[in-house]
């Protein structure tokens, strides 16, 4: 009978004896205890030196094993204590085993997961909805911002609105009035697309001379004014 | 028979809650005696037994999980990757503390007959095993015992759902 466990690692001593123990379908008991201890130290024997807490775990049970199996040839005395120890190592590999079983059956459960919510529980304070927000206020913002939004129209129709000549038209008129700002000429746009119409329209009165923009200092405010006023 | 209204708003605030809740807080957010709240939520366990969820109770502490029998297409939800499984060595340091624990290292090393400290740093810094207090012992070491994601990695309601282990020959 072979007692060497040449290629499985073990992940300790009691692992490396229950297998010894299983394999050779014995009871840890006082006549095989000597072959159990062979096998053991053989096994030992072929442990990485490299790793001197790993082997004072195995020497260490080896040398209870030893131990045990010497008791056998004492006089009978020493009978007693025999018997008190194997039947520690029994119970402890039982122990030990009984773990290695439930192990076996946790991995088993290992294809099952729950989950938890994820969610945040308590909103942050930025997150908390405004004070004395009522539906009617709501609804209320909400026509306003469709007000607002109206003259917003398909682009088709907006060039057609707003041509550069109707915005020189109304230049002109206000002209005829005296100066005014610029500001106040782009505070009325509805859009970008005004705006960029608007200084088209400020250019080609200029250029037409009939507009004259002055500023009347750096970072002033510039007023438009009829150029022949 | 507890209030069903009880166990319908225990069972919200356990969907919200993303903390495990005690029966005593649940009490006070329900407004109920505590003598009301045990016997609803064992209720509300019952009520959730052939659904998509279940009630987790694990150190006097519920939370409210997804059932096993929905793992796989959750997993594929949050695109949770496929654990890479435990080793062996981390299976068997795992079982001894669910079964045994809360226990010591010196307790679980001597169950192992092997030293236990790097297993255990790893399974605390997975979460699947938590620090629960000192042993009275001298010395006052440290008691480890296993989590609230443990139960989770294995999808068990709570530690009675373990398989029962083997009986000594």
């Amino acid at each position: 009978m072979s007692h060497t466990v040449a290629t499985a690692e073990f992940e300790g001593p009691l692992a490396l004896l229950l297998e010894l123990v299983e394999r050779q379908k014995l009871e840890v008991t006082d006549i095989s205890i000597a072959a159990i201890t062979t096998g053991y130290l053989q096994h030992v024997r072929t442990l990485d030196s490299q790793s001197p807490e790993q082997l004072s775990e195995f020497l260490q049970l080896g040398a209870r094993l030893l131990y045990v199996k010497s008791l056998a040839l004492l006089p009978k005395e020493a009978g007693q204590e025999q018997a008190e120890e194997l039947h520690q190592l029994n119970l402890e590999l039982e122990e030990y085993r009984r773990y290695q079983q439930a192990a076996r059956e946790l991995g088993r459960l290992s294809s099952r997961s729950s989950w938890q919510r994820q969610a945040v529980s308590r909103l942050e304070p930025h997150e908390l909805p405004l004070p004395d927000i009522s539906l009617a206020r709501l609804a209320e913002a909400f026509q306003i911002a469709i007000r607002r939004a109206e003259p917003t129209r398909p682009q088709g129709i907006l060039r057609a609105h707003i041509s550069q000549e109707s915005i020189m038209k109304s230049l002109r008129r206000r002209l005829s009035h005296g100066a005014f700002e610029l500001h106040a000429l782009l505070d009325g746009a509805k859009d970008r697309l005004e705006i960029v119409v608007t200084f088209l329209a400020v250019l080609e009165l200029i250029k037409l001379a009939e507009l004259r923009v002055v500023q009347s200092g750096q970072f002033g405010a510039i007023t438009m004014e009829p150029a022949h006023g | 028979m507890a209030n069903s209204s009880t166990i319908n708003v225990l069972e919200a605030l356990l969907f919200v809650a993303n903390e495990p809740l005690t029966a005593g807080r649940l009490a006070q957010l329900t407004e109920q005696d505590l003598a009301e709240v045990e016997p609803a939520l064992m209720q509300l366990e019952a009520k959730l037994a052939n659904s998509g969820l279940q009630l987790v109770c694990h150190n006097g502490e519920y939370r409210l999980v997804t059932a096993p029998a929905a793992t796989e297409a959750v997993r594929r939800y949050l695109q949770a990757e496929t654990r890479s499984d435990l080793s062996k060595p981390a299976l068997e340091t795992l079982a001894i503390i669910a079964y045994r624990g809360p226990l010591t290292r010196t307790r679980l090393d001597d169950i192992r007959g092997v030293a236990s400290d790097t297993m255990l740093r790893n399974l605390l810094a997975r979460g699947l095993i938590t620090e629960q207090g000192t042993a009275t012992e001298p010395g006052k070491p440290t008691l480890y015992a296993v989590s609230h994601t443990f139960l989770n990695h294995f999808g068990l309601a709570s530690l009675k759902e373990l398989p029962p282990l083997e009986e000594t020959v």
